[in-house]
């Protein structure tokens, strides 16, 4: 059951508007996916302010987060990383998304283009990102997350795997 | 007295009741992580073989992969970096695994060191990888694979 969206930035912020472009998804499904950003489009307001009440209610609590240097953080390390002070968003832009709807489970994918201070360090590289959702107890959380630098060159990205 | 005495007696049922439901689960989540394991063992010698016979049944229709620098490719995509020789997987090693099961949902995350080649540039480095299956039609398929170079700078 296959049901795949590409959604731009601008329906995180209109919702109503992923419906147009859904032709031939189930409503099932595409109600999932507009509660699915509505969660995404939260957590992501959360990051900016470093609101950790919301991340704490997004991110399940097994969560498995893996960021662009390959490391591995819990959800209580990834919340101390998004402490103000250790996370400063300059520019928080978010595009190109996917959603594969598979019940429960939706994976989502994108491309993140923000600008950001990572402990002091200025980031600017693009980042192409994967999350999964669950549906726990009735309400969406995120129980995988992980990130890669996207190649700066723009050619085709020689694969080394 | 002795409605006292039923209660403590249906607490202690109920507890244990509870932990062989805890059992039965772990049971269950062993299985499956047992039956990923096997079908990751098929993917990787089949990576090693350039079998895409196999690849074809492991991995999910709309299967996503992410590679270490980011790029995009579809399952159709990977198929034919097999069958023209693009990439190669010279020897398999993976360690670190590590499961969440969410029913007909497993997450598999771990480490790999295998040695591959693309376009004859051989690749050593460990990259942290991340595995989605979901259980489609009966049999689980690997729908998204991500993996990243450890250690890269920031």
């Amino acid at each position: 059951m296959r049901r795949i969206l590409l959604i731009s930035l601008l329906t995180v912020a209109l919702p109503g508007a992923a419906r147009a472009q859904g032709t031939g998804r189930s409503q099932s499904d595409a109600k999932t996916e507009e509660e699915v950003l509505k969660v995404e489009h939260e957590k992501d307001q959360a990051m900016q302010k470093g609101d950790l009440a919301t991340l704490t209610r997004v991110y399940a609590d097994d969560l498995i987060f893996v960021n662009p240097r390959g490391e591995v953080l819990s959800k209580a390390q990834r919340l101390a990383d998004v402490r103000p002070g250790s996370l400063d968003y300059q520019d928080f832009k978010r595009e190109d998304y996917t959603l594969h709807v598979y019940g429960n489970t939706v994976v989502l994918t994108g491309v993140s283009k923000s600008v950001l201070h990572n402990h002091g360090k200025l980031i600017r590289t693009p980042r192409q990102f994967m999350q999964v959702y669950v549906k726990e107890g009735g309400q969406w959380r995120m129980v995988a997350h992980h990130a890669n630098f996207i190649s700066e060159n723009g050619l085709p990205v020689p694969e080394e795997k | 007295m002795l409605r006292i005495l039923l209660l403590s007696l249906l607490t202690v049922a109920l507890a244990g009741a509870a932990a062989a439901q805890e059992t039965a689960k772990s049971q269950s989540d062993a299985e499956i992580e047992k039956e990923i394991l096997k079908i990751e063992g098929e993917r990787d010698q089949a990576r090693e073989k350039g079998d895409n016979a196999t690849l074809n049944r492991i991995l999910a229709d709309d299967y996503f992969y992410i590679g270490v620098r980011g790029n995009v490719r579809t399952k159709a995509n990977r198929l034919d970096d097999y069958e023209a020789g693009v990439i190669k997987v010279l020897s398999v090693k993976k360690d670190n695994f590590m499961f969440k099961v969410y029913g007909d949902t497993v997450l598999m995350t771990g480490r790999e060191t295998s040695i591959t080649q693309y376009r004859g540039k051989p690749n050593d480095k460990p990259r942290q990888f991340t595995n989605v299956y979901i259980k489609l039609d009966g049999r689980w398929r690997l729908v998204f694979h991500q993996a990243t170079t450890i250690g890269e700078p920031w």
